[in-house]
Parts: C-alpha cells; sequence; structure tokens
C-alpha cells in the first residue's frame, strides 16, 4: 500500500503568511514533487488574487460577518435553551394562542409553522435513518480523513482521527451509493463508544471487502457525537430529548 | 539523482531544476513559448534580486512574477492575431489592464462564494489564514498539531477547488 502524502502547506501558502522556514522547505519540496509544484501553479491564481489588499480584506470581511451572524444566532440559541427564557417564551406563546382561540382563529391564514417531526430511533432502527438526521455541532467535534485528496482503493484502509473537544459516545456510519449502510465505529457490539476528549484514530476499510468496484463511487461517513453512555445499539433514543449532540459528515471516493 | 549528479548539476546550472519545472507546468498551455517564458521570468526575478543565489528563494520569486508574465503572453498572443487579421491594435502594455480587473473581480466572486459554502471550521482557518497568525498558533487554538492542521487545510482547499469547479461557477466565468 503506497504510503499516503504528507500535505503540503498549500494553502496556507495562498490565504496566509507562511513563516521564512516554512516557505522555503515548501519551494524545496515543490522542486522534488511535479505533482505539488503542479498543484502550487493551479493554486497561484487564487494567491496572486488574495495578495491584492482590496480582495483581501473583503475576504476577511466577509468571514467576519458571518461568524459575527453565527455567533449572534448562536447566543440567541444559548437564551432560548434558559430554562427562564423558555419560560419566558411559554407565556408569550400561551397568551398567542388564547387570543387566537379567543378570536376564533381569525381568516384562517396565519397559523404557526409546522415544526420538525420529532425521531425517536432504537436498534432496530435501519442505519440509513441517520443519514436523514440534519447536521449540528453542538459539541464541536470533527473527523478529519488522513489522506489528501480523499480517494481509496479497495483492500486499502481508511484512516480517520476524531477530534472530541469532551468526552462523547462516537458512532461512524458508512453509506454507500446504492443506500448499503454500515457502522464502520465501534467495530462490534461489545465495544464501547465512549470516548474521551481528544484525537481518537480509526481505521476501516473504504467498503465492505467483497464490493465489486468499477467505477469509482463516492462514500459518505457520517459521525454521531452523543452524550456519553447513550448507545444507539442498545437503547432507544428520543432525538428531540437528548440534549447536546453533533452530527459531522464527510465523504470520500473509492476508485478500483 | 545521486547526491553528487545533482552538486554537479547545481554547479553548471543553479536553477536548472526551477526552470525545467516551469518549462514543463508552462508547456501544456503555452506550448513552445513556455521555454522563452520561463527564460523571461527568471531573467525578471534575477533582474529585480540579484542576490538570489538558491533555488527555493528563487522559485518564490518566480511565483510572484508568473501571473504577470503569463497576462503578457496571453496578451501578446491577442495581439499577434488581431495584427493578423488586419486590425490596428496599439502596442503591448505589460500594466494591469480593464480586462485583468474584470477577470479580477470574477474570480474574487467565485473565491468568495465557494468559501462561504465551507463548513465552519474551514472558514475559521482561513479567517486566521487571512490575519496572518502563524501556523503554531492556529495549530493551538484549534488544539490539534500541525500536521493535522496542514491536512484539515488541504481538506478544506480541495473542498473550495471542487465547489468552485461546479458548472454553476465556472460557467459564470465562461459568459466574461
Amino acid at each position: 500500500m503506497p504510503e499516503p502524502r504528507k500535505p503540503a502547506p498549500v494553502p496556507a501558502w495562498v490565504f496566509g503568511k507562511l513563516s521564512d522556514q516554512e516557505e522555503a522547505d515548501l519551494m524545496s519540496r515543490a522542486l522534488d514533487d511535479p505533482a505539488l509544484f503542479d498543484e502550487m501553479m493551479q493554486a497561484n491564481e487564487d494567491r496572486e488574487l488574495l495578495e491584492n489588499p482590496i480582495y483581501r480584506s473583503r475576504l476577511k470581511r466577509t468571514l467576519q460577518t458571518a461568524a459575527e451572524e453565527r455567533s449572534a444566532w448562536t447566543a440567541l440559541w444559548a437564551w432560548l435553551n434558559r430554562p427562564a427564557s423558555r419560560l419566558a417564551l411559554a407565556g408569550v406563546a400561551a397568551a398567542v394562542i388564547a387570543v387566537v382561540i379567543w378570536h376564533g382563529g381569525g381568516s384562517g391564514g396565519g397559523g404557526f409553522k409546522e415544526q420538525p417531526a420529532t425521531i425517536v430511533t432504537d436498534p432496530a432502527t435501519d442505519l440509513g435513518t441517520f443519514f436523514g438526521l440534519p447536521l449540528r455541532d453542538a459539541l464541536g467535534v470533527w473527523i478529519e480523513l488522513n489522506r489528501t485528496p480523499a480517494e481509496f482503493h479497495p483492500g486499502e484502509l481508511v484512516r480517520a482521527t476524531l477530534h472530541l473537544p469532551a468526552p462523547a459516545a462516537v458512532f461512524v456510519l458508512r453509506r454507500q451509493a446504492d443506500g448499503q449502510t454500515r457502522m464502520v465505529y465501534p467495530r462490534d457490539l461489545s465495544a464501547s463508544a465512549d470516548l474521551s476528549a481528544g484525537d481518537t484514530e480509526i481505521a476501516f476499510d473504504p467498503l465492505p471487502p467483497t464490493t465489486d468496484v468499477t467505477a469509482p463511487e463516492p462514500v459518505r461517513l457520517r459521525v454521531l457525537a452523543l452524550p456519553v453512555g447513550t448507545d444507539l445499539r442498545r437503547g432507544s433514543i428520543d432525538w428531540a430529548k437528548l440534549g447536546a449532540y453533533s452530527i459531522q459528515e464527510v465523504t470520500y471516493n473509492v476508485a478500483p | 539523482m545521486s547526491s553528487e549528479a545533482q552538486a554537479e548539476a547545481t554547479r553548471r546550472d543553479p536553477f536548472e531544476r526551477v526552470s525545467k519545472s516551469l518549462v514543463r507546468a508552462l508547456t501544456g498551455k503555452f506550448g513552445p513559448h513556455a521555454e522563452d517564458m520561463t527564460q523571461e521570468i527568471i531573467m525578471l526575478a534575477l533582474e529585480k534580486y540579484p542576490n538570489v543565489r538558491d533555488e527555493p528563494s528563487l522559485l518564490k520569486l518566480c511565483f510572484t512574477t508568473l501571473t504577470y508574465k503569463k497576462l503578457e503572453e496571453v496578451r501578446r498572443r491577442c495581439r499577434a492575431k488581431a495584427q493578423a487579421a488586419g486590425e490596428g491594435w496599439d502596442p503591448v502594455d505589460s500594466r494591469p489592464g480593464p480586462d485583468r480587473t474584470i477577470l479580477d473581480n470574477e474570480r474574487y466572486r467565485i473565491l468568495e462564494a465557494g468559501v462561504q459554502q465551507l463548513g465552519e471550521r474551514c472558514r475559521k482557518i482561513i479567517a486566521m489564514r487571512l490575519d496572518e497568525i502563524p501556523t503554531p498558533r492556529i495549530a493551538e487554538t484549534l488544539q490539534i498539531a500541525t500536521g493535522t492542521l496542514h491536512t484539515a487545510e488541504s481538506r478544506c482547499y480541495q473542498q473550495l477547488r471542487e465547489i468552485t469547479s461546479r458548472p454553476e461557477f465556472t460557467s459564470r466565468m465562461g459568459k466574461d
């Protein structure tokens, strides 16, 4: 099996400023590695663009504005999660409902938005169902495939790193293009899903070993990080009442 | 190449590897002009920075002059075509013109739209890079090793390239 290529800091060269040593190392590597040289030639256009202070500051501003909007939503969400806030909101909601009922529902045009359906899963639930759950990142969990580009061949192992800021019960599901879904972490039912905070390396087959790959195939990988002690293989889960959890997804390709 | 052979080659032509790499990379787009362009790029870099003695430093400078030279070459070709067609075009002006500005604006819009579609972590890393925060500090902020940071960044950049090469993005460039 070929050794995965150690990523060169090309994106850092494009978007940021490498130290003199980092830049000299990158240039030396590029001279020895034609693929890296080509990658840099391609990336050079973006780099040149961002050397223009106007574009650079515009992109910085765009990212900053987006981050501020997100943090405003996060603050609102945090406020909504406080018991006192919920009580206040419940009071307002009750008052609104009372007014609507008192007035006989009005003309019928101003109803409430339908809430997303609550999902309860149990050990018999088809694993594909978990790919229908919306992505969220309450725990700040992150999975990273240790190969770039993320392309694997049958017989190789996919190696990935799970980054957990806090302990969590972690399940990793793999879904093929034809819908076949399998849990690749924990590897068996007897293994605990609970992980402590920090980085954890996992490895698994890119596809089931019996799969016949004739054309490149995209594979989705979903990480479910749930409160410690939660086990979707052993008990039922009411996702609406679960509390803080993360669902993250990455994809990779499997080529013949 | 063995280290002795490499040392000998370096003695003969200290910038051989730079010129070979550039010629190879430029040949796809500029064909027979690639060699001339490479020479011009290296000459320009050495003219501006005559004290450069090592290949990595020269390559760094070449990347800086590359786009400028590529643009000049494209303009030269346009001029040659126009002259052949009997059109009276002005002589080549190597300063950035309105065509470059339009192209850059469009490229920026695509880049910005692509970056906005990236995940939160990717955007966070890019924001820190744009702020020119050193690699170790970014890694420290994200509580990851620098190698892991480079891997994450490579994946983000790959995603960005995938997003910006989608038809809805590339067709925008094509329209201009």
